[in-house]
């Protein structure tokens, strides 16, 4: 699974009040927007996580074996969106139609898999005891390497209100 | 030309209650019945939805041999709607009222009289008016029970939970974050974690990591996750209800509890991130105290 084209990053409306927050530390934008260029790589989406927001959109390249999909996954919904499925190959009528049937219901079987091996790693004591930290230092380094480079990067960035 | 589209935008749906058994006969009688009928020539229904065969869309022909993939169905719904727009009811019905007033040679016309008069306008112009028309399809997968809708409306999907629930009897519980994880995980005790588990919020030291849904269900003792749980364990912990946390989230404000703050941007300064969660957690011992 490819993972790295299109990241929307979203504040939560209700975390600062809930997380005891103040304006200060209120974001600039509801949300970010990281196009091209490997956005998940850039420091832009480490200083977006830090001011509290969270990946609520990504791009997806899925493929098993030849087949491949490109879908924008909606993390809030779950939402297959913009799906692009492999083309059948078939070439009797109600084959292509067969083969394009099994491919959408696989790019849902595959989807389960990963998301249930996410889980195993959230609902693991590993996630608190090693997960957390890495993510932490990633933001850390990240965020620092935004603030030495003044937030140049490859990555296009647009903030929507 | 392929009839299917499987390209677009689709919600996931897992099928609640017992499969659905599409060599029983009653199935695809249900299904006809709640097939869609056309509103074109009708003065009095302004909307109209249900099933139609992608390969039929009339919702005159669904044929079995058509929808059905094996254990899998390929339907869709179509949806028609007819809109008249106000203002074209206000005039044809201005006229009316016109011509009534000088047939009955009065002044006024009484308000029940003119609210018939809109009626009868408002029906007319709806009998020439032409629906507007929508097709999503739907796939099921009834050995998985999986249901796989074309599209994104909340007005859409509200729309199909109520015609499943009429052809096949059963729910429809969408497969979001929450629901997903439950259907995929079979551990008990993990399944009650799910339920109990919000959203985390990562912040770097000094602030804390907290989970900022509310935390309604109750904390068992040497649950393996619970640390993971953070600050909002801890108060349930000790039962501290919302009125307590807004209390705590002051004290916090007002410096309650700079010193372990302090200790924990020590710790983090000196050893990374994760260092510091060890004095967060003495903080948040603390407030639970």
């Amino acid at each position: 699974m490819l993972f790295d084209d299109f990241l929307v990053l979203r504040a939560d409306e209700r975390m600062p009040a809930e997380a005891g927050l103040s304006d200060d530390d209120l974001f600039e934008s509801a949300e970010s927007v990281l196009r091209r260029g490997a956005p998940s790589r850039t420091a832009e989406a480490g200083v977006a996580l830090l001011r509290g927001k969270k990946l609520s959109r990504a791009r997806l390249q899925v493929a098993d074996g030849t087949r491949s999909w490109a879908l924008v996954l909606d993390g809030t919904e779950m939402c297959l969106r913009s799906v692009k499925p492999p083309k059948p190959e078939a070439e009797d009528a109600r084959e292509r139609e067969k083969e394009s049937l099994d491919a959408l219901f696989a790019l849902s079987d595959l989807l389960d898999h990963l998301y249930r091996l996410f889980l195993a790693e959230r609902l693991s004591p590993r996630f608190r005891e090693a997960v957390i930290p890495s993510m932490g230092e990633w933001m850390l380094a990240k965020s620092r390497l935004g603030a030495e480079e003044g937030g140049a990067d490859s990555a296009e960035e647009s903030e929507e209100p | 030309m392929p009839v299917l589209k499987t390209r677009g935008s689709f919600r996931r749906y897992h099928i609640e209650g017992a499969p659905i058994d599409l060599t029983a006969p009653e199935t695809f009688a249900a299904l006809r019945e709640q097939s869609f009928h056309a509103i074109d020539d009708t003065p009095t229904e302004a909307e109209s939805s249900g099933w139609v065969s992608p390969w039929d869309p009339t919702g005159r022909d669904l044929r079995e041999e058509d929808v059905r993939f094996g254990a899998r169905l390929t339907l869709a719904i179509r949806l028609d709607k007819k809109r008249v727009p106000g203002s074209l009811v206000k005039i044809h019905a201005m006229a009316e009222e016109r011509a009534e007033r000088e047939a009955l040679g009065v002044e006024h016309l009484p308000k029940k009289k003119r609210q018939e008069i809109r009626q009868r306008v408002e029906a007319d112009l709806l009998a020439r008016a032409l629906p507007s028309v929508a097709l999503h399809q739907v796939f099921i997968d009834t050995l998985r029970r999986i249901v796989l809708l074309q599209g994104t409306s909340d007005r859409l999907a509200t729309t199909l939970a109520q015609l499943f629930q009429r052809t096949f009897g059963r729910g429809l519980r969408e497969l979001s974050a929450g629901p997903l994880a439950e259907r995929l995980e079979s551990d008990p005790e993990r399944q009650q974690y799910i339920e109990r588990l919000g959203p985390l919020l990562l912040m770097p030291p000094p602030r804390r990591l907290v989970e900022i849904v509310p935390f309604t269900g109750g904390a068992a003792d040497g649950d393996a996750f619970r640390d993971d749980r953070r600050s909002r364990a801890a108060l349930d912990r000790d039962s501290i209800d919302a009125e307590e946390l807004d209390d705590e989230v002051s004290a916090f404000e007002d410096g309650a509890f700079d010193d372990e703050v302090d200790a924990a941007e020590d710790d983090a300064n000196a050893g990374g991130f994760g260092a510091g969660i060890d004095a967060e957690d003495a903080a948040d011992e603390e407030v639970a105290r």
